[in-house]
């Protein structure tokens, strides 16, 4: 049975650690990604980047490249130490291949460090035009499987499909679109409380078009946007609200703890499904730090 | 009269619907040109979102034809019996590289096809068994022993019901082996189209009442599909021939490929038929889009002028050709969604505050010419449709005001003149000065309402259509389908519909994010066109594309075509060329849904020939290079600043 141990503060300092010894990180791209890396190369005797291919579906941790369905062998010499991935800075595939990959290694706990924004700088709550509108704008390459998660989507097949929401609808009508769920299997879940009171009014007004033109009516769902382990347990209830040949699917487009809750979830059940639209965050979209948390995952 | 109806038009997606459409299915009315009953060529069907393809290739799928909605099936249905297999993307292409050869992975892709669809055979099956066709029953499904198919996989088990359980435990097989490949165990792939063929002859073989059963797969979504797998398609449509033929259906400019695995390439009317389905719908689209509409009334136990029944029925489409019965249709369309005359728009301007905005145009365009005339002058109640042109005419410097009313006044009293007369100046000028007395952000514009409007904003889009249905619906309270929805109301809901639509481009594919900069940004350079005070050049809302200093490169011309593949353009030849020395080109019309937004016209009237390199300003520019472009315009055609729409421009700042 897997427990999610949590720990914040509003400074590094504050966190009640012992050093590890293997700090696993992304690329840095705003003050926060930094201040993560920076934490975790101090307190870690060795420091890895991990960055994952969607084109190629495979994973580099440290320049090392594999299959991503093989990141266990890039990281069975570390069976037994301590082991954090910094998840500010890894992407959610990232994070979900480290931790299958752990889980699969049977080690018996592992950690993760997250750093809270304390603003979006990208966040248009309701406001329809502003110069980011006209601004050039990254491609978005659309939703990949990710090997060892990802379930063939037919109207023929029993499933339902679970999605934690942020600020981008878009996200949502994409993955709609092109996978053509049957609306009434299809649940959402908001990030309820927000990081800062009022964030959630963003993600509501900015899907709720999305899921009326849709008619999605899969029922509606809340957990806290920087909390996993309410994010696994809210999976969890649906998992366990299915019905015989019913499989679930997962769509991880919220907050990064919500991610960090699928993500595990979804490493600890084989025949769970994810479905991820790899976007290319934007440096610096966000500004300043508001807390720091340690997620312990004991096994 | 019953319940509220305020609901009745929000479903507007094939999805939303289930795979049996038989309940909301309108035949079109140029069904018959699909020629389903006696061809046998594949039909590769294109068309953009929301002009109906899903739900067309859904109607001809079994679970609509075999629907235990209908209650008689001619037994010809057995000639046509539709397969629907939508890709899956999402999984689809994780079927290459990894590590894995090219011929595996092709062999998956086809294995997987051959599951997929015998499980549509082993479905169509059943649904006929169950249907109220009567040719098969229960019982000779249970007798089937299609043991021989054994040839291709020795664990296949030989009874129907326990066929059906062993193709879902394949695809979970194929499933685990895609996910992981190096590791799961490989399964033993099935030959794609000889299998399915295998399963067709054992079943008809088995059945002869099924003797002259077709099977006509469609693949929707081809688009999605990547090349190798769609070289493999292309080979299976290639070879198709009864009774296993297979169809398409796909978005404009994704057929990019014709090539298939052998040396021969797919060539057009030898190997298939295409049908554009947006430009056959465009056909009579009023009529068409008035029936869907007062079909879900019908639905609702309303009485309206149509019979469900017939609109269901490919062999009563004459009826439906009836210029009566076409009158009666259109007639409740437009009470429902009654629209104001170019007349009636102009009256009401005298009606509200709107006339203020008319005068003081008129002041500032007199008070430019330095002209002594009182600006009340120009204002004739009698003669509205002129008043409100006389501001742009007012503001040409070869026309003087003495002119302007000298022809007011021949107008008036009913003499030759040129409002009228061969110059035409109303009809030539009053939608664009219309338009430049609202306000795109305040007061919403009654041009934009009533059935005619919004047929001709869908562009033969029936989601954009039964949208802004729903949206003018949604706004009266306790709406019973048999009352008319306001103009005010749904010239709002038509301002609605259209900043919902501008937005969902964002989720148009890989390029969504671009796709919607790029709309935004040429939407402004015609929203500017429009607030020209002169209107000399009015109702500019398609563009082409002369030379320039910057030429367009490849990249730019398949950004073209993906704002056409996502219908935020549409591309036509070039009607009108200025200078006949210059060669036929093409032209690009915004669609027109967005028009509401950026309070231009919906109609194709007036182009603007933009140099490649404001084109690529527009695709690809940086901000400030769109900025300077808008600016250049604002200029050129004497646009004040504040004379633009707050919501739209105010970004640009006035530094």
């Amino acid at each position: 049975m897997m427990q999610i141990r949590m720990q914040e503060s509003i400074r590094e300092n504050g966190l009640d650690i012992q050093p590890w010894d293997l700090g696993i990180i992304g690329e840095p791209l705003d003050e926060r990604g930094t201040a993560a890396v920076a934490f975790i190369s101090s307190n870690s005797n060795t420091v890895v980047s991990a960055r994952y291919d969607p084109d190629g579906f495979y994973i580099d941790i440290d320049g090392k490249v594999r299959n991503a369905e093989r990141t266990a062998e890039l990281l069975e010499n570390w069976r037994g130490k301590r082991i954090v991935l910094e998840t500010t800075t890894l992407g959610f595939v990232e994070v979900f291949l480290c931790s299958k990959a752990l889980i699969d290694l049977k080690v018996t706990s592992f950690y993760m460090v997250y750093v809270e924004p304390k603003e979006y700088t990208t966040v248009a709550g309701g406001r329809l035009l502003d110069k980011r509108h006209f601004d050039l704008s990254e491609e978005v390459p659309g939703f990949k499987g990710i090997p060892g998660a990802t379930l063939v989507t037919t109207e023929r097949t029993a499933q339902r499909t679970a999605f934690f929401l942020g600020f981008e609808e878009r996200r949502l009508d994409v993955a709609l679109v092109s996978q053509g769920f049957r609306p009434s299997e299809v649940a959402v879940i908001f990030g309820v409380p927000a990081f800062t009171p009022g964030w959630e009014m963003h993600s509501f007004a900015n899907n709720i078009r999305v899921i009326q033109d849709h008619g999605l009516s899969g029922g509606i769902h809340f957990c806290g946007a920087e909390n996993p382990a309410s994010a696994y347990d809210t999976l969890e209830s649906l998992y366990d609200a299915l019905s015989f040949k019913e499989r679930l699917i997962v769509g991880p487009l919220g907050t990064k703890p919500n991610g960090i809750g699928a993500a595990l979830f979804a490493a600890s059940h084989s025949e769970v499904g994810l479905l991820y639209d790899h976007p290319r965050k934007s440096r610096r979209r966000t500004s300043e730090i508001a807390r720091w948390h340690i997620y312990e995952i004991v096994l | 009269m019953g319940t509220t109806l305020q609901g009745v038009f929000a479903k507007n997606r094939a999805e939303e619907l289930g795979r049996d459409v038989w309940e909301q299915f309108v035949v079109p009315h140029f069904y018959s040109k699909l020629d389903l009953t006696t061809a046998r060529k594949p039909r590769i069907i294109i068309g953009g979102r929301g002009c109906g393809k899903t739900m067309l290739v859904r109607y001809l799928s079994y679970e609509t034809m075999f629907s235990s909605l209908r209650h008689s099936i001619p037994v010809e249905a057995i000639k046509h019996i539709g397969l629907y297999w939508r890709i899956d993307t999402h999984f689809m292409n994780l079927m290459a590289g990894r590590g894995i050869e090219d011929w595996k992975w092709h062999s998956a892709f086809a294995h997987i096809a051959a599951i997929e669809l015998a499980r549509e055979i082993m479905g169509s099956l059943r649904a006929m068994s169950e249907s109220a066709l009567r040719l098969l029953v229960k019982d000779d499904l249970e007798r089937l022993d299609l043991s021989r198919l054994k040839a291709f996989d020795k664990k296949l088990p030989h009874t129907f019901a326990a066929l059906v359980d062993r193709l879902e435990t394949l695809i979970w097989e194929i499933q685990s082996w895609v996910n992981d490949p190096l590791k799961a165990p490989e399964p033993r792939f099935l030959s794609g189209r000889d299998f399915l063929g295998a399963l067709i002859k054992e079943i008809k073989r088995q059945l002869p009442q099924l003797s002259e059963a077709n099977f006509f797969v469609y693949i929707d979504e081809y688009e999605n599909l990547s090349k190798y797998q769609k070289k493999i398609v292309n080979t299976w449509l290639k070879h198709s021939e009864t009774p296993l033929i297979f169809n398409l259906a796909m978005k404009r400019h994704a057929f990019d490929t014709q090539e298939t695995i052998g040396p021969e390439s797919l060539q057009n009317i030898h190997d298939y038929r295409f049908y554009d389905l947006e430009a056959e719908i465009k056909e009579d689209f009023s009529l068409f889009a008035a029936e869907i509409l007062l079909l879900q009334l019908a639905l609702q136990g309303r009485t309206v002028p149509v019979d469900p029944a017939v609109l269901r029925d490919p062999e009563r489409l004459s009826e439906r050709a009836n210029p009566e019965y076409r009158a009666s249709v259109i007639n409740r369309a437009e009470f429902l969604f009654p629209g104001l005359s170019q007349t009636e728009m102009a009256k009401e301007v005298f009606a509200s505050k709107v006339e203020e905005n008319l005068r003081s145009r008129i002041k500032q365009a007199l008070a430019i010419k330095r002209s002594p005339i009182d600006a009340e002058c120009f204002i004739r109640r009698n003669v509205p449709e002129a008043s409100i042109i006389t501001p742009a005419l007012l503001s040409r410097r070869t026309l003087s005001a003495e002119y302007v009313l000298d022809q007011l006044d021949k107008l008036e009293s009913g003499l030759p003149n040129d409002f009228t007369g061969k110059k035409d100046l109303i009809h030539n000028n009053f939608v664009g000065s219309y338009l430049l007395l609202f306000e795109a952000h305040s007061r919403p514009c009654p041009y934009y309402a009533g059935f005619s409007s919004f047929s001709q904003l869908s562009r033969g889009n029936l989601r954009h259509f039964l949208e802004l249905c729903h949206q003018s619906t949604n706004r009266v309270e306790d709406w019973k389908g048999d009352s008319s929805v306001p103009h005010f109301t749904q010239a709002e809901a038509a301002r609605a519909a259209s900043t919902a639509f501008l937005r969902e481009i964002q989720s148009c594919g890989p390029y969504g994010l671009q796709l919607h900069a790029f709309a935004l940004r040429l939407g402004s350079v015609f929203a500017m066109s429009q607030r020209r005070p002169t209107q000399s050049e009015p109702e500019i809302t398609h563009f082409s594309i002369g030379d320039g200093a910057v030429q367009l490169q490849p990249s730019d011309l398949d950004f073209l075509r993906e704002t056409v593949k996502w219908s935020v353009l549409y591309e036509e030849k070039e009607t009108k060329q200025k200078d006949p020395s210059e060669p036929s080109d093409t032209e690009y019309i915004l669609d027109p849904i967005y028009a509401p937004y950026f309070h231009i016209s919906y109609s194709k009237r007036r182009r603007v020939k933009l140099k490649s390199d404001e084109v690529v300003v527009l695709i690809r520019g940086t901000y400030d290079q769109v900025r300077e472009l808008l600016k250049k315009y604002s200029s050129k055609w004497r646009v004040e600043p504040r004379e633009l729409t707050p919501t739209l421009f105010s970004h640009l700042g006035t530094e």
